[in-house]
C-alpha cells in the first residue's frame, strides 16, 4: 500500500515540467485561436456589423472622411418626376468631407426602416432623373492626379405608403473594420 | 462455405446449458432473427420514404395563376397579361417575327433592394425550358424596388406550333434557383388567343 | 487439444467465459464461480489458461483459412477478367471517329446543335460584325444556321457551342456572334428555334484573301449529367466534329453592311 502512494507522487514529480507547460500553453492556444477566429469573422470580415452614429455635431468620422450632417424630407411635390401611385418620395442629402487627397469609396447608401428592417436604394434613374455630377447618388471616386473635394450625396428614395419612420441612412465605406455610418432620421 | 463454430472445451458438464426445447430457449434464439427481419423491413420502408438525391437542391415554389400575386424570398410577382403573337415589337426600333409569347407583369422586392434583379424568367412547356429573349428592349433582368412594384414585359421566342397546352412561367431573383424561392405561374396556352402583332410594355412603375 | 488442458475443464471455461460469454451460451458462467480463493500462483494459472485458449483459437483459424481455396479464387478471377476483356474487345483505345468533311449547306449535329454553314466572306472593317480589325488585320464573317436540339437554352459563346467554332489553320484574334435578322448580340439559343447567326473573327491580313478555301471546324462534345459529386448538365471532351470547306467571298467596302 505504501509503495503504491509513493508511485503516484513520483509520477507527478517526474512529469512536473510537462504539466506546467500544458497548463500554460493549453489555455494560451485556446485563447489565441479564439481571438484570431473572432477577429477573422468580425472586424476583418468586411461585413458591416457595427454602426457608428453621429454625436451632437451630427457628423461621423470614418475611413478618412467626415460624413454628415444629414437632411431628410418627405417630398410631396413630385411634378416632373415619374412617381408611382401609393408610394412616398423621401429625399435625403448627406454631406461628405474627405480628409485627405483621396475621397472615400462606399456601397450604395441604404434607407432602412427601423421597425421592420426593410431597406431601399436610391432610384434616381427610375424617377426619370438623368445622372448628374452635381447630385451624386454614391461616393464620388477621386480621379488620378486630382484632389478630393467635399460633395453632397443626393438620394431620392421611393418607399411604399406603409413604410413608417423612423429610418436609418446606412453608408458602408467598405473595409472599415466592420464599422459603418448610421444616421437616424425621421422625415 | 459454412464455418463451423469455434472449438468447445471438453466436458462442459459444469456449464449450465439451457435446454433447447423449452419455450424461453426458443424465444431467446428466435429473437435475433425477428429483430433482423424487423430491421430489414424498416430499411426497405426508409428507402421508399427517402427523397431522391437532388432533393436538397429543389426550389421552394410559390404557385399562382395569371392575375394573382405571389410572394417568395425577396420577390413578389403578379402576371397581369399573357399574349401570343406572330410578331413583336418593343415600341422602339426592334421588331421580330416568329412564334412569340409575351408576358406582362408587376414585380417588386420584399425586404432588401441590394442587388435585387429579376434574374430568372423562364417558361416550362412540356419537357422543354425556354428563357426570356435577350433581343430588343425588354424587362429581362429588371431592377426591383422594395415594396413598390415595377411593370414590364418579357417575350419568349418559341418554335412553330409550340403555343399549345399547359405551361409554367418561372420567376426568381437569382440565376441559380437551387434551395431558393421561385414563383411559378401556370398558364394554359390554348386559352391565349393568337394576335398578329404585340407591342411590349415599356419598363416603368406599376400603375 | 486435450494435452494443453492440464487444468480442470471448469477452470479454463471460467477464464474464457469472461472473454467469450457473448459468443455462445456454452461459455456462460454464473457470476461468482471464479471467486474461489486461489492459493499459490494465480498469475501463472491465468497465463497458462490464456495461452491454451489462444493456441486453440489460432489453430482453428489456421484450419479455416486452409479451407479457402485461394489458388482457385485467384485463377478464377483472372480467367473471368481475361474473358470479359476479350468479350468487349480489349483494353486498347477505341479509335476516335474521324471528323466529317462537309460543304456549305450540309448539316452537322454536334453538342446537340444542328449547324449548317451558309457562306463565308472576308473583308476589312465590316459594319455590324461586332469586331473591329486592327491595322493589318481583316475580318472573316461566317453565316451559320443553328438549331438547339437540347431541352433547355444554351449559351452561345461557350466552348462546346458556337464559341468552339474555329477556322482551321488560321489564328483568330477577336470574336463576336450576332443574329443576322436584327443584329442583336446572340447570348442564348432557345430549344428548337432555328436561328441564322453571323460569326466574325479578326485575323492577320496575310492569312486570308477572297477566293481562298477555308475549313471551318464545327465542335462536338459529350453531355454529362453531374451526379453524386456534381450537379447540372455539362458538355465535355470538346473535339472537332466536322470540317466545312467553303470558298471565301469578298465583303464589299466599309460603307455597306455585311451579308
Amino acid at each position: 500500500m505504501g509503495a503504491l502512494m509513493a508511485g503516484t507522487r513520483g509520477w507527478w514529480r517526474r512529469n512536473a515540467l510537462a504539466l506546467v507547460a500544458v497548463a500554460v500553453l493549453l489555455p494560451a492556444t485556446v485563447v489565441g485561436a479564439a481571438w484570431w477566429g473572432w477577429k477573422h469573422a468580425y472586424p476583418d470580415s468586411g461585413m458591416p456589423l457595427w454602426p457608428v452614429t453621429p454625436g451632437v455635431s451630427g457628423t461621423v468620422d470614418l475611413k478618412g472622411a467626415t460624413w454628415g450632417p444629414v437632411k431628410a424630407k418627405v417630398i410631396t411635390d413630385t411634378t416632373g418626376l415619374d412617381m408611382p401611385a401609393g408610394a412616398t418620395l423621401i429625399g435625403v442629402t448627406v454631406e461628405v468631407t474627405p480628409h485627405g487627397d483621396k475621397g472615400p469609396d462606399c456601397y450604395a447608401p441604404e434607407l432602412v426602416e427601423q421597425s421592420t428592417g426593410r431597406s431601399w436604394h436610391s432610384v434616381r434613374g427610375e424617377l426619370g432623373l438623368s445622372w448628374s455630377t452635381d447630385e451624386p447618388e454614391s461616393c464620388v471616386p477621386t480621379l488620378e492626379g486630382e484632389k478630393a473635394e467635399p460633395y453632397q450625396l443626393v438620394l431620392p428614395y421611393v418607399v411604399p405608403e406603409d413604410a413608417e419612420g423612423p429610418f436609418w441612412v446606412d453608408i458602408d465605406p467598405g473595409q472599415a473594420e466592420s464599422k459603418f455610418v448610421r444616421f437616424p432620421i425621421d422625415p | 462455405m459454412t464455418i463451423p463454430p469455434p472449438p468447445v472445451p471438453s466436458s462442459p458438464a459444469a456449464v449450465p446449458v439451457a435446454p433447447a426445447t423449452s419455450r424461453r430457449g426458443f424465444l431467446r434464439r428466435a429473437a435475433p432473427w425477428a429483430l433482423s427481419v424487423v430491421l430489414v423491413a424498416a430499411a426497405w420502408g426508409l428507402i421508399q420514404v427517402q427523397k431522391h438525391e437532388d432533393a436538397p437542391y429543389e426550389s421552394f415554389v410559390s404557385s399562382t395563376t395569371v392575375g394573382e400575386r405571389a410572394e417568395t424570398r425577396n420577390l413578389s410577382v403578379t402576371v397581369t397579361e399573357v399574349h401570343a403573337a406572330r410578331s413583336v415589337s418593343d415600341g422602339q426600333r426592334w421588331r421580330a417575327e416568329g412564334t412569340w409569347l409575351v408576358v406582362d407583369f408587376d414585380a417588386a422586392a420584399l425586404d432588401d433592394q441590394f442587388g435585387a434583379l429579376l434574374a430568372t424568367t423562364d417558361l416550362r412547356l412540356g419537357d422543354r425550358t425556354y428563357s426570356a429573349t435577350e433581343r430588343g428592349d425588354t424587362a429581362k433582368s429588371m431592377v426591383l424596388v422594395t415594396g413598390v412594384p415595377r411593370h414590364g414585359s418579357i417575350a419568349f421566342e418559341l418554335p412553330e406550333g409550340a403555343l399549345t397546352g399547359p405551361a409554367t412561367l418561372v420567376f426568381a431573383t437569382e440565376y441559380d434557383t437551387s434551395a431558393d424561392g421561385v414563383i411559378e405561374v401556370s398558364v394554359d396556352l390554348d386559352d391565349v388567343p393568337m394576335q398578329n402583332e404585340v407591342e411590349l410594355d415599356p419598363v416603368g412603375w406599376a400603375r | 487439444m486435450g494435452a494443453e488442458c492440464s487444468l480442470p475443464a471448469w477452470r479454463s471455461s471460467a477464464r474464457t467465459g469472461e472473454r467469450h460469454a457473448l459468443r455462445s451460451s456454452l461459455y456462460a458462467v454464473p457470476v461468482g464461480e471464479q471467486q474461489e480463493a486461489e492459493p499459490a500462483t494465480p498469475a501463472v494459472a491465468d497465463a497458462a489458461t490464456r495461452a491454451a485458449s489462444e493456441a486453440r483459437m489460432a489453430a482453428w483459424a489456421r484450419k479455416m483459412t486452409d479451407r479457402v481455396p485461394t489458388g482457385w479464387l485467384i485463377s478464377g478471377a483472372g480467367a473471368i477478367l481475361l474473358a470479359s476483356t476479350a468479350a468487349f474487345g480489349g483494353l486498347a483505345d477505341v479509335p476516335k471517329p474521324k471528323p466529317a468533311e462537309l460543304h456549305a449547306g450540309e448539316h452537322f449535329i454536334g453538342s446537340e446543335l444542328d449547324m449548317s454553314v451558309v457562306s463565308a466572306a472576308v473583308g476589312g472593317e465590316v459594319k455590324g460584325a461586332g469586331v473591329t480589325p486592327d491595322v493589318g488585320e481583316k475580318t472573316v464573317v461566317v453565316v451559320l444556321d443553328v438549331t438547339n436540339e437540347y431541352t433547355a437554352p444554351r449559351t452561345v459563346r461557350a466552348k462546346d457551342t458556337l464559341g468552339g467554332i474555329q477556322l482551321d489553320g488560321i489564328e483568330t484574334h477577336r470574336y463576336d456572334v450576332n443574329r443576322v435578322v436584327d443584329g442583336s448580340g446572340a447570348s442564348f439559343l432557345q430549344p428548337d428555334v432555328p436561328t441564322r447567326v453571323r460569326i466574325a473573327w479578326t485575323v492577320a491580313g496575310e492569312a486570308v484573301s477572297p477566293g481562298d478555301e477555308i475549313r471551318i471546324m464545327l465542335p462536338d462534345s459529350t453531355r454529362f449529367t453531374g451526379s453524386f459529386v456534381g450537379r447540372g448538365e455539362y458538355w465535355y471532351d470538346v473535339r472537332p466534329g466536322a470540317y466545312v470547306t467553303v470558298t471565301l467571298d469578298e465583303i464589299p467596302s466599309v460603307d455597306e453592311e455585311a451579308p
